[in-house]
């Protein structure tokens, strides 16, 4: 049995290095425990499992306390992200107060990260923020009918550019999140998606993160997963959406693949797959598209998997559809 | 469309469209490069479906999936609707389509219970008269089910994407062969699909998928499911006549024509009053059993005195459990063969012994049992047994005589008159229900000759010497044929009636004049046509009930008699 969660703890802390001015720096990610997301409590997205990291009643205390602990553990990282399991500018989920202390907490960081739905991108709330903030947004894909019926998202692609560009307008920098294999894309789909979307995002995005298809629990996702009717990303097609764009968009494209190399997150082969994944941080850093050269031979299968699926018509796990451990020869070891 | 052959839901269908046609079931082949076959899938994204020269997308970018819970809308273009599953029955699909194709069939072929269900529901939508394409499943071991199933068209998706990963797709069953094995998965997928417009056009689909089903544990569990929860979608298409066929499985054992028997045994038969000695008898090779070496003894030892009209013969066997006498000219008692070892599996002794202490229970003085098999019949009852060694041996068979003789001893038999007469009521219930039989042998009405050639005769209440004939037992229809005469005793009660639209009958009915049918109408049954409350003709139906209102084309009643 897990414990019962606190609602004066954070949620999580780690550190890691990212981009902050063009150079790499040690960053600080906190995750908040807030009362969730205003989304998930109608149904909320397909693929996101975060109204599990949340609970019923968090007060402004209980927040408060959270910072307690976020400074406690702060050594004067330039970076801080500070992600809710919502959003940061939804007022029910993190009061204006409770932000303005984060502010001016954090005053000396050269860089805050916090993520919104657009509809809580005002004016009004962005002339609260220092410009210090990046201000992430998940647009997940540029398509209205992808993150209506893949998604369900429950805002639209024009919703997000609004918000990005009111957030360039109050001077900030944006961030913009991408999904890379909604459910529903077939692999081949799912690139040509998420390529288009960096283009439409790339008019308000000062940074492009694209984000593969993780499963999380208790997710529409994980259902169709486990009914063998999705197949995370390979990595392979994530190698291709970032060289695709390489030379097309002026933002800077990066990927942390969330349970990347498993079943459950993007990838390949699983021999390959930590050095696909180290290319793809090296990418990200350097935006050189010769750091994501890479080989395997799982190339050529990921390669047939798309020409499956379409002839097939099916994003269905292929993979695992194939699998015959009855099948004549499974055995042999040629 | 036309259908040219039928077995059970399985189809043999004619499709011709601005001068190509083709003829299902049919593997449409996926053509990457621009192709002039009058039915083809082009390839690359979206594919489309070729059909003579005019094109239908079957892809959009979202893919939902089967268990999604996320219908789609179907899209349609000239006669082609393309749909992803699941399908719920809301769906909008035009009057005027001639081809549904289920475009992401693949994610069926894991799913039999799912699969079962969707199959069905989508053939019961959009009814007989439209072809059903499903891509995405065919491979030479599941062909021949889906076909069975009701699918018309498939496609040679899979036999590609599994070929291109080294996947040998055999009838059998799968090889892993480490090389791309599209060119061989082709040519058998091509071979099974012939194989299966055979077995179709043959009427014996059947015994073809009850050979593929063991190739995997899912298409085992296809077959399974489909016979019981699709048992009501298979019933109606299969005909109450046939050919021999032989039942060489155990899931065999649950086809739904013998269901069906069984099922309406048990609804119609009720004992003649006057039967008082159940006699229980091995079946036989040949059929009918009565024209058998065997049961000619048996008959021997059975008709020596007036008393046999006080015996109940009752034919004990699998996969039917129980056949009495009288109904053994009938379908499926005349038609089936069986592997005869001696040995009983627990499902067929559970089957006959619940059917025997069906028949049992109805009442009789005593029992006398001429089976070899005592396990059959174990603490069933008390009963005498009769059989030494063989059943025919002398000894079984004066045995079996001095029983009947001893148990009816002091019991007044009845004359053969009542006997054929409350026989011929037994047969009538089998074929049209009770509650019809008793309409037709009114007090007025009587069987005469010799069985199974009984015709059934009704005298004028004010002049007895005025005869008329009702219909007749043949062996060689496997049931009564009706008269004009007889037919107006339906019509009336509204039982097996097809009505026409108001036109003179030359030959057969075709579907096209049909405007109602009785929905119990099978295949082979008497079919009586009427039209505005006036009876037209009788003859047999060459479709089901609700066939001959969704389909357009074809004869739906083989006219027999009808009125000049």
């Amino acid at each position: 049995m897990k414990e019962r969660r606190s609602p004066s703890e954070l949620e999580a802390l780690w550190k890691e290095k990212d981009l902050s001015a063009g150079r790499t720096v040690d960053a600080m990610v906190v995750i908040m425990r807030t009362r969730g997301c205003s989304w998930a409590a109608t149904g909320g997205c397909t693929m996101c499992g975060y109204r599990r990291a949340s609970v019923k009643e968090v007060s402004a205390d209980d927040l408060g306390r959270q910072i307690d602990q976020a400074l406690a553990a702060y050594e004067g990282e330039p970076f801080v992200k500070i992600y809710t399991s919502g959003s940061f500018l939804d007022d029910d989920e993190v009061p204006p107060a409770v932000r303005e202390r984060i502010f001016g907490e954090f005053a000396a960081c050269e860089r805050i990260l916090v993520e919104s739905r657009p509809e809580f991108v005002t004016p009004e709330r962005l002339a609260t923020l220092p410009r210090t903030v990046t201000l992430a947004l998940g647009l997940e894909s540029s398509d209205p009918e992808v993150l209506k019926r893949s998604v369900n998202k429950g805002f639209t692609p024009e919703d997000s550019r609004r918000a990005g560009l009111a957030a360039k307008e109050a001077g900030l920098t944006v961030r913009t999140y991408l999904l890379l294999k909604p459910p529903f894309l077939t692999e081949g789909a799912a690139i040509a998606d998420t390529v288009e979307s960096a283009l439409f995002a790339d008019g308000f995005s000062d940074e492009i993160s694209i984000n593969p298809l993780n499963i999380q629990n208790g997710t529409l996702a994980e259902r169709l997963w486990r009914r063998g009717e999705l197949r995370t990303p390979w990595l392979w097609s994530l190698v291709e959406v970032l060289r695709t764009l390489s030379d097309r968009v002026g933002a800077r494209l990066m990927s942390s693949p969330s349970g990347g190399g498993s079943q459950r997150g993007a990838h390949n082969c699983g021999k390959c797959d930590k050095a696909v994944l180290a290319a793809v941080e090296r990418f990200s850093l350097t935006q050189d598209p010769e750091d994501l050269d890479v080989a395997c031979g799982c190339a050529a299968d990921w390669k047939r998997y798309i020409d499956a699926e379409r002839l097939l018509g099916t994003p269905a796990d292929l993979e695992r559809g194939f699998d015959n451990e009855l099948a004549i020869g499974k055995g042999d070891s040629s | 469309m036309e259908v040219a052959g039928r077995s059970h839901r399985g189809r043999v269908c004619d499709f011709s469209r601005e001068g190509v046609s083709i003829r299902t079931p049919f593997v449409i082949p996926y053509r990457d490069e621009d192709s002039d076959e009058a039915l083809h899938i082009r390839g690359g994204w979206p594919r489309r479906l070729a059909v003579a020269g005019s094109e239908t997308v079957l892809d959009a970018k979202i893919m939902t999936t089967v268990s999604s819970g996320r219908p789609s809308d179907a899209s349609c273009n000239d006669g082609v609707c393309a749909m992803r599953l699941p399908f719920t029955g809301s769906e909008e699909i035009p009057a005027d389509t001639e081809i549904l194709v289920v475009v992401n069939g693949f994610e069926l072929r894991r799913d039999p219970r799912r699969a079962v269900e969707q199959i069905v529901a989508v053939r019961e939508r959009i009814g007989p008269g439209v072809l059903l394409c499903v891509l995405g499943i065919a491979e030479p071991s599941t062909l021949s089910l889906y076909a069975y199933m009701g699918v018309d068209l498939f496609d040679d998706s899979l036999a590609r994407a599994m070929g291109a990963e080294g996947i040998r797709l055999i009838p059998e069953g799968e090889m892993r062969v480490g090389t791309d094995a599209t060119a061989a998965n082709l040519a058998d997928l091509e071979a099974e699909c012939a194989k299966v417009g055979s077995f179709t056009m043959a009427g014996r689909l059947r015994e073809l998928v009850d050979q593929r089903a063991p190739a995997s544990p899912s298409s085992v569990a296809l077959l399974r499911i489909l016979d019981r929860v699709g048992y009501a979608y298979q019933e109606e298409s299969c005909p109450t006549v046939g050919g021999r066929f032989a039942c060489n499985t155990t899931q065999s054992l649950r086809r739904p024509d013998l269901a069906r028997y069984r099922e309406r045994l048990a609804e119609t038969f009720a004992k003649p009053e006057h039967k008082r000695v159940l006699l229980l008898l091995p079946c036989s090779a040949r059929k009918p059993y009565h024209t058998s070496r065997s049961h000619k003894a048996f008959a021997s030892a059975i008709h020596t005195a007036p008393h046999d009209t006080l015996v109940q013969e009752v034919i004990v066997t699998s996969p039917l459990g129980a056949v009495p006498r009288e109904l053994d000219v009938f379908y499926p008692a005349n038609s089936y063969d069986i592997p005869v070892t001696g040995e009983w599996k627990c499902e067929e002794k559970e089957m006959i012994r619940r059917m025997l202490a069906d028949i049992i229970a109805q009442g009789y003085d005593s029992i006398v049992c001429h089976l070899g098999d005592p396990e059959l019949t174990d603490g069933l009852a008390e009963m005498e047994h009769t059989v030494v060694g063989d059943p025919v041996s002398p000894v079984s068979l004066r045995n079996l005589d001095e029983a009947l003789r001893r148990v009816t001893t002091g019991m007044e038999p009845p004359g053969y008159y009542i006997n054929r007469r409350e026989s011929m009521r037994t047969v009538l219930a089998f074929q049209f229900g009770r509650g019809i039989a008793d309409l037709i042998l009114d007090d007025d009405t009587y069987a005469t000759g010799k069985f199974p050639y009984w015709k059934l005769i009704r005298e004028d209440a004010n002049d007895r010497s005025k005869k008329t004939q009702l219909g007749m037992l043949t062996p060689e229809r496997g049931m009564v044929s009706l008269t004009l005469e007889g037919a107006a005793i339906l019509a009336e009660a509204g039982a097996y009636v097809v009505e026409m639209t108001d036109f003179e009958i030359k030959g057969n009915l075709f579907a096209v004049g049909v405007v109602d049918a009785d929905p119990r109408i099978r295949i082979g049954d008497e079919a009586v046509i009427v039209c505005n409350g006036e009876i037209r003709g009788v003859g047999v139906a060459m479709m089901s009930g609700r066939e001959m209102i969704g389909l357009k084309r074809g004869i739906a009643v083989k006219v027999r008699h009808k009125v000049r």
